[in-house]
């Protein structure tokens, strides 16, 4: 559960800069893992009213993002950049940039943004070039942190995977 | 909430690995060789402990960034046997909740290690994720 103060901060977050944001600050502020973090935010959420759909269908689907670390890369990971002090550049690191949890239409909308298919693991390795930015600036609630992510890592040579999770 | 770990590993498909991806072999019916794929290869959800165990059994620290992107010939196949070693019920046991284990028990048990020397050996590139 969250403190009253944070559950402020996450519907305050969520409203003025989107999803994503509420979700890290919440991973800052408590040190839960990602799924954990999304799981409490979108409770708190619902609760306000901002979110009435709860989580539909059992498929979970992430996108996950492969290269080497550099200046320009460094603060779009999932880390504070100050963690990676003392990390050559070039060291090959991974990044999750979006998660769906639970949600058979937000994973086909993901995919869909990616031009991949959620069940045809042919499509999974991403060209990135390919992908709809605009609809996965929508998919994430208008939240511009995941497509200036998604640029600039494409930009700087990372590679990009869908990934249906185990069931 | 302490930190949990998972071991990814992305590499190219083929027919041989179907026993050991993360779906079953028939959501691969059309999946062509060489397409790749990401697998979730092992999983340390609970906590801090296992996670450095973990991290340990593949030679890397857990919050060195440097050492994520690990050589899969470093990791040590017997401490990976251990950190797995009655952590798994076979399907039936998980059902009864059973204390004892069987052998499909400790089969289950061996099967992670098996998907990484066979991912391994087909060339897959290693991942040690940190979450927390
Ligand atoms: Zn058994």
């Amino acid at each position: 559960m969250l403190s009253p103060e944070l559950r402020d901060a996450v519907v305050r977050l969520f409203d003025e800069k989107g999803l994503l944001e509420a979700v890290l600050h919440v991973r800052r502020g408590t040190g839960a893992g990602l799924a954990e973090a999304d799981a409490a935010v979108r409770a708190v959420l619902h609760e306000a009213g901002r979110l009435p759909v709860s989580p539909r269908g059992e498929t979970s689907v992430e996108l996950l993002a492969v290269g080497p670390l550099g200046p320009s890369v460094v603060e779009l990971l999932d880390y504070d950049a100050e963690r990676y002090t003392g990390v050559p550049d070039g060291t090959k690191v991974i990044t999750r940039l979006f998660d769906v949890y639970g949600n058979d239409e937000e994973s086909r909308e993901l995919a869909a943004c990616l031009g991949a298919d959620v069940w045809d693991f042919n499509t999974h390795a991403l060209d990135p070039w390919r992908a709809d930015l605009d609809a996965l600036s929508r998919l994430a609630g208008g939240d511009d942190v995941l497509v200036r992510r998604f640029s600039k890592l494409r930009a700087a040579g990372f590679r990009f995977f869908f990934r249906v999770l185990p069931p | 909430m302490g930190m949990s770990a998972e071991v990814l590993a992305i590499g190219p498909f083929h027919r041989g690995l179907l026993p050991f991806l993360d779906q079953p072999p028939e959501r691969h019916a059309t999946t062509r060789e060489g397409a790749v794929l990401v697998v979730s290869v092992f999983r340390a959800p609970e906590g801090s402990t296992r996670s450095r165990e973990l991290a340990a059994c593949v030679g890397v620290e857990p919050w060195d960034f440097k050492s994520h992107a690990f050589d899969p010939r470093r990791a040590d196949l017997g401490a990976l046997r251990d950190f797995h070693a009655g952590y798994f019920r076979c399907e039936e046991h998980a059902k009864a909740r059973a204390e004892h284990p069987c052998d499909a028990c400790e089969r289950a048990c061996e099967a992670p290690v098996e998907r990484f020397v066979r991912l391994r050996d087909a060339g897959f590139e290693f991942f040690f994720c940190p979450n927390g």
